[in-house]
C-alpha cells in the first residue's frame, strides 16, 4: 500500500498551507493519507509505527529528510521511504503566499507518489575483507604506519625500496625535526618493527578493490610473490630538490656553493676557525612550506652560534614556530629581504650582489661559501607509484587526497590512503599523525567485512557497446571492464549516478532513477502545477542531494523566501543530471531548468560539480542551434553557508 | 580497560575525534559549553582551502553509505548511539583516580527540551523580547529565545535567562511542553578511561592591545567579525557594511595584530594569513578596495591559491606593521611604513581589520591549567597526566591539520584503551 | 650518498608565478657590506646593543615615530637594518642626530630592540671621528656655561611658575666646568668644529 503521512509541526505547517486542500487534492494518489501532529515525537512516531505495515510504500510530507528521517530510521524498516520537505522547501519560504505554497506542496505529493510508484529496494551487498595492509614506505612516516598497525594487531608487509637504514630515514627527513628528535623518534619506532614483514624492492601490477588487493611483490634479489592486502598505505616520502635559480648561484659550477644540508654535513660539530662568511640564498620565487623554512632557522641558528657568519638572504619566512625565528636571529643570523642576484668567484671568495628591498638599493658582500636551502618534493618515483595504484597526484607530484579540508589520507582511490611527506612536506610530529591516519583508515576497512546498501547502476548489456565513457567517467572506479564487459564494483560504489549521465547510449540505469521514473516525475508535476496553477511559469531545480540540498534547507531555516513555482527534484549528484532530463524538463513545460552541484572542486563525489557545468553548457549549445533561448538552462553551485542562492538563482518569474 | 572517553569541547576537531572514537566503538561524551556546535568555526561561514562551508563534517561511518562529509545539520550528532553530546555544559573538575579519570559536568539549562522540541521555531515568532544580537555585532536584534546560527545543532532553540521576561508567551505556544523555564543547572560525574581536550582557540579581544583604535572605533573590527559581516547567513546578508550602515569602499587588514610580539602574544597563529587572505578575496569579489598591511605571508602550501588569487584581484600587499590607527573624522586612517619603498603611508579607509591572534580557551578555565603547556596549549598526549589533546588546543592551525590530529588522538586513545600492544 | 646528486629539475612547484620584487634601486652601484662587519659587532658589544638582533624590520618604529611623520627621510626601521648591515655610513649621517629619544619606538617595538639606545651608540661611533651636528656642540658647549643643554628663559621660568612646578634651582656650573677641564673637554668642546658646518639641521 501508499501512504502519506503529513505532519502539522506542532500545529504550524498547517498555518502556513492548507492542510485540508492538500488532504483532499493527494486522496486519490495514496491508499492511506494521515496528518499528525509531531511526527518527530514518541507519540508521532508510535503512530507511524501503527499505521504502517513492513511492505508499504510510504511519503513523509514533514520537515527536511534529514531531520524526521534521523529518528524514522530508529523506529521502522522499510525501504521504500520518500520525503517531501514542506516545512523547509515549501512552508517556511513562501510565508506570504498561502495559496501558491499549499498548491506547490500538492504538486510535490504528486511527485512523491510518481517517484514511490518507480522505487525499488537497495541493493545490499556484503564483501569479506582481507585483514592485512601494505605499507609502501621509504620514510620515517612508513615506519610509523607498519609500526601501529602491527600494534593494532594487523598483519603488515612494509615495502621499502633497498638499502633503507636509518641513516639513509635520517638523510631523507632531515627538515623534519631537530636530528636529535628524529633519532630518538627512529629508534623508538624500530625496535617495535621486528616482528614486521619487510620486504625491499618495488611492486608490478595492483588489481582489485578496496578489501582485497591484489598486490605483484617484486623483491630486490629477482623474487616475485603475489600477495593480496585488504588496503594500502603509501608512504614513500620525501626528495630533497635543487631551486631553479641554483644555477644562478653558480651551483655546480664553483665548489664554493654547495647546498646547505651538505655543508651541514660537511662542517658537522667543528667551529668556524675565523669568521667565515656564508651567505644563504633562499630561492625568491619559490614560496617555502613552512617546514623548509623551520629547517631552514635550524640550521641556520646552528652554524652561527658555532661561529659563522651567516646571512640569510630570503623573502617571506614561514616557519611553524615563530621561537625559532627568534632564536635564529638571537643567534646572530643576518636576514636580508630580497633576491641575490649575481655571483662572481675570485680569489677573495665569492661576491655576491644582493637587492636588497628593505634598503631599496644594491649590496655586495664577499662570502667564502654560498648555501642553497634545497625544497622538499615527493620521492622521483612516485609519479609512477601512483600510476600504478590508479591514485592521482598534484601539480608538484604529490599524491593528492579527495578532499583537503577533511579527508587527509584517501587517495582518490578507495582502500588506499595517502601518509606522511608523499602528501606533502611534513613537520615530524604531523608526519607521525599523518601516518596514525592512515592507519585508523586502513584499520578501519581490514577489521570487518565490508557491508553497503543503495541504488546501483544496472548495465543493460544489450544497449552497452564498450565505449567506455563510463570507466572514465567514474570517479571512483566502481565499473570495469571485465571480458569485455562493463561490470560494477559495489565496494567501490558511492550511489552517484555518474556513470549514468556519461553514458552515451543510456545503457545504464540507475536502480529508482531510471529514465522513466524521471520522465514521469515531470510530467505529474507539470500536470499538477497547471492543474492547479494555470499558466503560471514554473521552474525546476535539479539539486544534488549535498551541498545543494542542504543549502535549499537553510534557505527555510533563515527564513529566505522565493517563487513558489519552483520544484526542487533531488538527484543523488548533480553528476547525474544529463541533457535527457534537461530536456524533458523544458518539453513538459518549465520555463527554467535550474542545476545545483556542490562548489567548484567540492562535489562529495569528486567530479559532479565539473560534470554538471558541462552537462549544461552543451545543453545550452544545443538550445542555441535550434533557436531556442540558452538562458532557460543554467548549472549554480549552492551551499549550506549560502542558504541566499536559493532566492538569487531561481527566477523570480518562476 | 573501560570504553568511555570524554571530549571537552565540540568544535570540528572535537566533532572528528568524537565521530571516530565512535566508530571503532568506544563510547563517547563531547562536552560543549556553548548552545550549539561548531566552535569558531560557526562563525566563520566559507572557509579554506576548499572555499566551501565552515560547517562541512567528516561523516562518520553510521552515516555512510556512499557519503563522505555531511552538513553539520545533518550529521546525526546528537542521535549517535555511541555519542552523547552534552551542550551548554562546562567542566568543573577532571580528577585522576588510577588510570581513570572523575569528570564532573556542569549543564546549565537551556529552558528547551531537546527531546520535545520539534523545531517549529513559534516559539521565536511570538517572543516580544529583543536584544542585540552578539553573534553578528549587536547590529540586529535578536529575541530572548533565540537560535545563534540557522545551521547550528542541536537545531532546538535556546533561551537567554539575562533577558527572558517569563512573560510566557513561549510556553503557551508550544503545544508539545517543549520550554521549562523552571529548568535548573544539572551536575553530573562521568568516570571517563581516557579525556581528550579539544578546546579550541578563540581571537584575543584586540581592546587589550594599545594603537589600534579598537574600541574606539566602531569600524575597527577583527577577521572574525569581518566574518560575520561577510556571512550571507549574518545580520548583512555578506554585504560588508561600516557601523553607520554606508557600503564598505574600502578595507585596511593588519596582520599580526598582537601577534608576533613580545608585547602581546609572541607565537605566529599560522591561520590568520588565510582566512585574511579569503577575506580579501571576498572583499574583491564585492568590489571592495583592499589593502594588506602583513610581515611575512605565512600561507601553507595548500592553500597558496588563496595568495595567488589575491594577487590577481588586486589586493594591495603592503609590507609593514602599522604602528597605530588614527580616526579621522570618523574613519579609520592606518599608519604604516612602507618598507619596500621606505615610505610612510596614512592609509584612510572605511574599516580597519585586525587578524587577531589565536589565543586557547581552555587557559581561561583553572580546571584545565594543570594539563596546559606554554601559552596555555596542550601537548597532543601527556603521558603521565593520561590527558589527550586536539586540534587548535595543541596551538593554532588550520581545519585540514585540526582534522588530521583528531584522527590521530583517536587511534592513539584507541590503542591504549582497547589494543595495541 | 652526496644529497647533492639528487638534484632534479622536475620537480619545480609549477602552481605558482614568482613574484617580483618591488625594490625601486636608489644607486646604482652596489655598497659594499664589510666582511667582519665591525660597526655591528661593536654595536652587539655595547650595552643593550645586543638587542639589536632581535630586529625583524617590521617597521613598526618608523610608523610610530613623530620625527618620521615630519621628517620622510627619518627612518629608524632603515637605520637600524644599516646597523645590521655593519654600514657606518649611517654614523656619519647628521639625520640620526634628529632622533628625540622619545622612545616611542622602543616601547611599541614588538620585539624590545632598544633603539633610541642603538641610535645613541652610532652617534657615539660618529662622535668619535667628528660626525656632530653643529647644534649639538653648542648644547655641549652651553653645559660648560650654564649647566644645561637648553637655556632657561624668564619666560619660561614665568610659565612653570604659573604652572605650579617646582622651582628648577641653580645647576652646579662650576663643578660641572671643572670636571670638563680636568677631563680635557673643555678644551676640546671649543675647539672641535663639526664636519657638517653651519647649524646644523635646527
Amino acid at each position: 500500500m501508499k501512504k502519506l503521512f503529513l505532519c502539522t509541526c506542532n500545529g504550524t505547517l498547517n498555518k502556513l498551507l492548507d492542510f485540508t486542500k492538500i488532504g483532499k487534492e493527494v486522496k486519490a494518489l495514496y491508499d492511506v493519507v494521515e496528518v499528525v501532529d509531531n511526527l518527530c515525537l514518541e507519540e508521532g512516531l508510535t503512530k507511524l509505527e501503527k499505521g504502517l505495515s513492513e511492505d508499504d510504500r510510504l511519503a513523509i510530507g514533514a520537515c527536511s529528510s534529514q531531520i524526521i528521517g534521523v529518528p524514522m530510521k530508529q523506529r521502522i524498516k522499510n525501504d521504500l521511504v520518500t520525503f517531501v520537505p514542506l516545512r523547509e522547501q515549501v512552508g517556511w519560504v513562501h510565508v506570504e503566499e498561502k495559496e501558491s505554497a499549499t498548491n506547490k506542496a500538492i504538486v510535490l505529493l504528486s511527485d512523491a507518489s510518481v517517484q514511490l510508484d518507480h522505487m525499488e529496494s537497495p541493493t545490499e551487498f556484503t564483501e569479506s575483507v582481507v585483514d592485512r595492509v601494505l605499507v609502501m614506505g621509504g620514510g620515517i612516516a612508513g615506519l610509523k604506519a607498519a609500526s601501529d598497525l602491527h600494534r593494532l594487531g594487523v598483519e603488515v608487509t612494509l615495502l621499502e625500496p633497498s638499502g633503507q637504514n636509518n641513516e639513509r630515514y635520517l638523510q631523507t627527513s632531515v627538515f623534519m625535526s631537530d636530528t636529535d628528535t628524529l633519532i630518538n623518534e627512529l629508534q623508538a619506532i624500530q625496535k617495535t618493527l621486528k616482528k614486521v614483514e619487510r620486504f625491499e624492492g618495488t611492486f608490478g601490477e595492483v588489481t582489485g578493490q578496496t578489501g582485497s588487493y591484489d598486490v605483484t611483490l617484486n623483491g630486490v634479489n629477482g623474487n616475485e610473490k603475489i600477495r593480496e592486502y585488504g588496503a594500502i598505505i603509501v608512504a614513500s616520502g620525501n626528495q630533497q630538490y635543487l631551486p631553479r635559480s641554483a644555477k644562478k648561484m653558480r651551483h655546480g659550477k664553483s665548489e664554493r656553493v654547495v647546498t646547505l644540508d651538505s655543508l651541514m654535513s660537511r662542517l658537522k660539530k667543528k667551529r668556524a676557525k675565523e669568521s667565515s662568511t656564508i651567505l644563504v640564498a633562499v630561492d625568491f620565487d619559490a614560496p617555502m612550506f613552512s617546514v623548509e623554512g623551520s629547517h631552514l632557522l635550524r640550521s641556520t641558528r646552528n652554524l652561527a652560534t658555532r661561529g659563522y657568519t651567516i646571512i640569510v638572504v630570503h623573502s617571506d619566512i614561514r616557519t611553524e614556530d615563530e621561537n625559532l625565528y627568534r632564536e635564529a636571529r638571537d643567534s646572530g643570523v643576518i636576514f636580508i629581504r630580497g633576491k641575490v642576484t649575481r655571483i662572481r668567484e675570485n680569489e677573495k671568495g665569492l661576491t655576491c650582489r644582493i637587492e636588497n628591498t628593505l634598503e631599496s638599493m644594491e649590496r655586495e658582500v664577499i662570502a667564502d661559501l654560498v648555501a642553497i636551502p634545497q625544497m622538499v618534493g615527493p620521492v622521483n618515483e612516485t609519479a609512477l607509484l601512483a600510476d600504478k595504484l590508479g591514485v592521482d597526484c598534484d601539480n608538484n607530484g604529490f599524491i593528492r587526497t579527495r578532499y583537503s579540508k577533511m579527508k587527509p589520507v584517501q587517495t582518490s582511490r578507495r582502500g588506499i590512503f595517502v601518509a606522511g611527506g608523499a602528501k606533502m612536506p611534513m613537520s615530524l610530529s604531523d608526519a607521525m599523525a599523518s601516518a596514525q591516519n592512515a592507519v585508523l583508515e586502513a584499520f578501519k576497512v581490514v577489521r570487518s567485512p565490508l557491508t553497503r546498501s543503495g541504488w546501483i547502476p544496472v548495465i543493460d548489456d544489450e544497449q552497452c557497446d564498450v565505449c567506455k565513457a563510463c570507466l572514465e567517467a567514474c570517479p571512483n572506479d566502481a565499473l570495469r571492464l571485465m571480458d569485455d564487459r562493463i561490470v560494477h564494483v559495489p565496494a567501490h560504489c558511492e550511489f552517484c549516478g555518474i556513470c549514468v549521465s556519461a553514458c552515451p547510449t543510456r545503457a545504464i540505469e540507475f536502480q529508482s532513477h531510471r529514465k522513466e521514473s524521471w520522465f514521469a516525475r515531470f510530467e505529474a508535476v507539470a500536470t499538477t502545477h497547471r492543474r492547479l496553477e494555470g499558466k503560471k511559469p514554473f521552474s525546476f531545480v535539479f539539486a544534488c542531494s549535498e551541498c545543494a540540498n542542504a543549502s535549499i534547507d537553510q534557505a527555510g531555516f533563515a527564513g529566505k523566501q522565493y517563487g513558489t513555482g519552483s520544484y526542487v527534484i533531488q538527484f543523488p549528484c548533480a553528476g547525474m543530471v544529463s541533457p535527457i532530463e534537461i530536456l524533458k524538463g523544458l518539453v513538459v513545460g518549465a520555463e527554467h531548468v535550474i542545476v545545483a552541484h556542490c562548489p567548484p572542486g567540492g562535489c562529495h563525489h569528486q567530479t559532479g560539480d565539473h560534470l554538471s557545468e558541462l552537462v549544461v553548457s552543451f545543453t545550452r549549445d544545443m538550445l542555441r542551434e535550434i533557436g531556442q533561448d540558452p538562458e532557460r538552462v543554467q548549472a549554480t553551485y549552492m551551499i549550506a553557508a549560502m542558504p541566499e542562492k536559493m532566492q538569487k538563482e531561481v527566477p523570480v518569474r518562476g | 580497560m573501560g570504553d568511555t572517553v570524554v571530549v571537552v569541547g565540540a568544535g570540528l576537531a572535537g566533532i572528528q575525534v568524537s565521530h571516530q572514537l565512535a566508530d571503532l566503538g568506544l563510547k563517547v561524551h563531547l562536552v560543549e559549553k556553548e548552545a550549539t556546535v561548531g566552535g569558531l568555526s560557526a562563525h566563520l561561514g566559507k572557509v579554506f582551502p576548499t572555499d566551501d562551508c565552515a560547517l562541512c563534517l567528516d561523516a562518520c561511518e553510521e552515516l555512510f553509505s556512499g557519503h563522505h562529509r555531511r552538513c553539520q545539520y545533518r550529521s546525526l550528532l546528537g542521535n549517535q548511539k555511541k555519542l552523547n553530546l552534552h551542550t551548554l555544559t562546562e567542566i568543573k573538575s577532571i580528577k585522576q583516580d588510577g588510570g581513570r579519570f572523575s569528570v564532573s559536568l556542569k549543564t546549565t539549562p537551556r529552558y528547551v527540551m531537546l527531546d520535545r522540541c520539534v523545531v517549529c521555531l513559534e516559539c521565536i515568532n511570538v517572543c516580544d523580547v529583543e536584544v542585540p544580537d552578539e553573534m553578528n555585532l549587536g547590529r540586529v536584534m535578536r529575541k530572548a529565545i533565540y537560535r545563534s546560527i540557522p545551521q547550528g545543532v542541536p537545531l532546538a532553540p535556546v533561551i537567554d535567562m539575562n533577558s527572558c521576561t517569563k512573560c510566557t508567551k513561549c510556553v503557551d505556544v508550544c503545544k508539545v511542553g517543549a520550554i521549562d523555564l523552571e529548568q535548573r543547572s544539572k551536575t553530573r560525574t562521568i568516570k571517563a578511561d581516557a579525556v581528550v581536550l579539544a578546546t579550541g582557540v578563540e581571537e584575543r579581544s584586540p581592546s587589550i592591545l594599545p594603537g589600534y583604535a579598537y574600541g574606539l572605533c566602531k569600524d575597527v573590527l577583527t577577521q572574525r567579525e569581518l566574518a560575520r559581516l561577510l556571512d550571507s547567513t549574518g545580520a548583512t546578508n555578506g554585504k560588508v557594511l561600516t557601523a553607520s550602515g554606508k557600503q564598505v569602499e574600502s578595507v585596511t587588514m593588519i596582520l599580526c595584530a598582537g601577534s608576533r610580539d613580545l608585547n602581546a602574544i609572541d607565537y605566529c597563529s599560522q591561520a590568520c594569513c588565510t582566512y585574511s587572505l579569503k577575506h580579501a578575496i571576498m572583499l574583491r569579489e564585492q568590489g571592495v578596495g583592499v589593502t594588506i598591511c602583513y610581515m611575512d605571508l605565512r600561507v601553507p602550501l595548500h592553500s597558496h591559491s588563496f595568495l595567488e588569487r589575491a594577487r590577481e584581484s588586486d589586493v594591495t600587499f603592503v609590507r609593514g606593521k602599522p604602528d597605530h590607527v588614527i580616526v579621522h573624522e570618523g574613519s579609520p586612517v592606518t599608519i604604516v611604513e612602507d618598507t619596500e619603498a621606505l615610505k610612510r603611508l596614512e592609509i584612510e579607509s572605511d574599516l580597519v581589520v585586525l587578524a587577531s591572534p589565536l589565543v586557547p580557551h581552555a587557559a581561561e578555565k583553572e580546571v584545565f591549567n594543570s594539563f596546559l603547556g606554554d601559552y596555555g596549549f596542550a601537548a597532543r598526549h601527556d603521558a603521565p597526566k593520561g590527558i589527550y589533546a586536539c586540534g587548535t588546543a595543541t596551538g593554532p592551525t588550520d581545519i585540514p591539520a585540526s582534522v588530521a590530529e583528531a584522527n590521530a588522538v583517536a587511534l592513539e586513545v584507541y590503542m591504549a584503551l582497547k589494543g595495541g600492544a | 650518498m652526496n644529497i647533492d646528486s639528487l638534484n632534479t629539475s622536475r620537480f619545480l612547484r609549477n602552481d605558482f608565478k614568482p613574484r617580483l620584487a618591488r625594490c625601486e634601486l636608489i644607486a646604482v652601484t652596489p655598497t659594499s657590506i664589510s666582511s667582519d662587519l665591525e660597526f655591528r659587532n661593536w654595536i652587539l658589544k655595547q650595552p643593550e646593543g645586543e638587542t639589536l638582533l632581535r630586529c625583524y624590520q617590521c617597521g613598526r618604529c618608523t610608523s610610530a615615530c613623530p620625527i618620521a611623520e615630519i621628517d620622510h627621510s627619518f627612518n629608524p626601521r632603515l637605520f637600524l637594518e644599516k646597523v645590521i648591515l655593519a654600514d657606518e655610513s649611517l654614523a656619519e649621517n647628521q639625520l640620526i642626530w634628529t632622533c628625540l629619544t622619545c622612545e616611542q619606538c622602543e616601547v611599541r617595538c614588538p620585539e624590545h630592540v632598544k633603539i633610541p639606545q642603538i641610535l645613541i651608540l652610532a652617534k657615539v661611533r660618529g662622535l668619535v671621528s667628528g660626525n656632530t651636528p653643529e647644534t649639538a656642540l653648542d648644547r655641549a658647549r652651553s653645559i660648560l656655561s650654564q649647566g644645561r643643554t637648553i637655556q632657561v628663559s624668564e619666560p619660561m621660568l614665568k610659565t612653570r611658575d604659573k604652572m605650579g612646578l617646582p622651582s628648577l634651582g641653580n645647576p652646579p656650573v662650576k663643578q660641572l666646568a671643572k670636571a670638563l677641564k680636568e677631563l680635557g673637554l673643555a678644551e676640546k668642546l671649543e675647539n672641535i668644529k663639526s664636519i657638517y658646518g653651519g647649524d646644523g639641521d635646527e
